[in-house]
């Protein structure tokens, strides 16, 4: 299962991780899988290239799998119409499909580096 | 900085491997179909065999295909000579 988490200051949008295998089918099949693959890659391409977030920290690690775009809170607005539509079509996935995809949100501060 | 996407980054990592064993031939049913001691009518299959693991003995006849049957009524019997299994039938008349 894909577990989603989006993280929040308040009720702004700041970050969002997705981890685990969908397990839905075998690599090269598994169609959920690449459905939050491009998401949270797109994402992480607009924010980059589109956005030009400065604050953004993008975390990846192929074995766990885990994948982690975090911006500061600061670069909230430039940050909003990107990563919003991204978390809706997550949870859209996540509500088509519970036993593979599940989102939840969290206002734990994942880590402390300064911005 | 250029971007690649990976389309099954959340896929299991190891492909699921795949066994080349899972086939069977259809089952052929051999065995003894009659024991020792049980009455027959002429022409009632005795054994279902593959090659001459019992051999016919007196009043029964082998199939072409190593099946062997009985070739009067009667009652039936195996015995054992020379290291062989032998399969016989003692005519009705005779086993009274």
């Amino acid at each position: 299962m894909i577990e989603i988490t989006l993280y929040k200051q308040g009720d702004k949008l700041i970050g969002i991780e997705s981890k685990g295998h969908s397990g839905s089918a075998r690599k090269g099949n598994d169609i959920i899988c690449a459905a939050v693959s491009v998401l949270m890659q797109a994402l992480h391409l607009g924010l980059r290239q589109v956005a030009r977030l400065e604050t953004l920290i993008y975390y990846a690690d192929e074995k766990l799998p885990l994948m982690r775009l975090v911006w500061h809170e600061k670069e909230y607005a430039r940050a909003y119409t990107l990563s919003e539509t991204v978390a809706e079509s997550l949870k859209v996935i996540a509500q088509d499909n519970p036993k593979y995809v599940k989102v939840h949100s969290t206002e734990e501060i994942i880590y402390d580096i300064p911005f | 900085m250029t971007f690649h996407f990976d389309l099954q980054f959340f896929a299991h990592k190891k492909g699921q491997g795949s066994s080349t064993n899972g086939r069977d031939s259809n089952p052929k049913y051999r065995g003894i179909k009659v024991f020792a001691g049980q009455t027959v009518n002429a022409g009632s299959i005795l054994v279902r065999q593959c090659g001459t693991k019992i051999n016919p003995g007196k009043h029964v006849g082998q199939g072409r295909d190593f099946t062997l049957f009985a070739l009067v009524p009667g009652k039936v019997n195996y015995h054992t000579s020379c290291a062989k299994k032998f399969v016989s039938v003692e005519p009705l008349e005779a086993a009274e």
